[in-house]
């Protein structure tokens, strides 16, 4: 699965759900796919997008949150899917893609995902039970639907390809983080937690 | 979810354990009651030798929603986004929170986000063990590095004006603020 045939996926679903990315090449493609609106904030330095979406998620019980991640990032952080199995938030979910590499760097720079380390398994024995592995785009778009409506907490790592290579539809985009987060931070206010 | 799965419910109070008898649960008290009257009602926390009644008092306490996290900067991260989410959050924590938490204490602070930092063991006066050595020595240099305020609490009776005055800087500022608290305040000699 290409990884910007996933983000184009995942971004047709969304809708306005406020979302945390982290670094990488993702959250240039998104910001490709979706602009420069005040729904997403982009680049969140590793491994915080996902804790800082479960805050939110508590804060605001009647809204969906998502954190999109890579599996670079979620190692980094395994210990927050311990926090969020214990805390449950229902309305969280956190998408991993899962490259197998820190592919910024070029797919040779491969992530402990390529030698066996299985996130959805991790997931999973830390008690979160809504945890979905996708390899194809067929398998996403019958998945993302309730992923992003019904209860959770939702885990799905999407296995896409290492593609290191700038996609056509790639723009470089480098907002301000402080004008970006009040930005985010005022759509948040504006929403009121629906 | 499974019949046998077990979730922590942050929004109900629990029974308080066995309260050890060298702290000091009236200090403790209003430490809790001060930051309950300027509106916080989100805490994180990982476990501390100091701050032991604090926190003991903040998961016991249904009108905090309190989560245990399972490290600091995974914990400030959190509350910075509940703060995002529209409620006062603080952390309380020892001061390896704040060594170990210099990435996400910089986002917090360029992203603007006011957030209550409640540490221990920092370099003040009346730290006696030498195994806190590295967590004394990073706590203030990190805060100061980021130009993060802070007050360095030296009397029980001033933590209603102090917490007071801590949540106008950091609502006002949008800024995280520390309170370094030593031993003396909660540990009884």
């Amino acid at each position: 699965m290409k990884r910007p045939d996933f983000i184009e996926l995942f971004a047709r679903h969304r809708g306005d759900i406020p979302t945390i990315t982290g670094p990488g090449l993702m959250t240039r493609e998104l910001f490709a796919v979706t602009g420069d609106g005040d729904t997403v904030l982009y680049n969140m330095e590793m491994p915080y997008a996902t804790p800082m979406c479960m805050g939110l998620a508590m804060a605001r019980p009647q809204q969906r949150i998502v954190a999109l991640e890579g599996d670079g990032s979620l190692i980094m952080a395994l210990g927050v899917l311990t926090t969020i199995a214990r805390y449950h938030p229902e309305n969280l979910t956190l998408i991993v893609l899962d490259n197998e590499s820190y592919s910024t760097f070029g797919a040779d720079m491969v992530s402990a995902t390529a030698t066996g380390v299985d996130l959805a398994a991790v997931a999973r024995g830390c008690g979160i039970e809504k945890v979905v592995t996708v390899t194809t785009l067929d398998q996403a778009e019958q998945v993302m639907g309730p992923a992003l409506k019904e209860p959770g907490p939702w885990v799905i790592v999407a296995k896409v390809d290492s593609q290191s290579e700038p996609d056509p539809r790639f723009v470089r985009n480098s907002p301000d983080v402080t004008e970006q987060s009040l930005d985010f931070s005022r759509m948040l206010r504006r929403s009121n937690g629906q | 979810m499974s019949a046998n799965a077990k979730t922590d419910s942050p929004t109900q109070s629990r029974p308080a354990t066995k309260r050890a008898s060298h702290f000091r649960y009236d200090v403790a008290g209003s430490f809790v009651d001060s930051l309950k009257t300027n509106g916080v009602t989100y805490s994180v926390l990982l476990p501390d030798s100091v701050l032991h009644p604090i926190n003991e008092l903040l998961l016991a306490d249904a009108d905090v929603q309190t989560v245990v996290c399972s490290r600091e900067d995974e914990g400030i991260a959190i509350a910075v986004g509940a703060g995002w989410g529209g409620r006062r959050s603080a952390i309380s924590m020892e001061g390896s929170a704040i060594g170990m938490s210099g990435l996400i204490l910089a986002r917090a602070v360029i992203q603007r986000s006011p957030t209550l930092i409640i540490a221990s063991h920092s370099s003040v006066l009346g730290e006696k063990f030498g195994y806190h050595a590295a967590t004394r020595a990073v706590t203030q240099p990190v805060l100061d590095a980021l130009r993060i305020p802070y007050h360095v609490l030296r009397d029980p009776e001033e933590i209603p004006h102090v917490i007071k005055q801590i949540i106008r800087t950091m609502e006002g500022q949008k800024t995280p603020v520390a309170i370094l608290v030593p031993p003396f305040i909660l540990v009884s000699d």
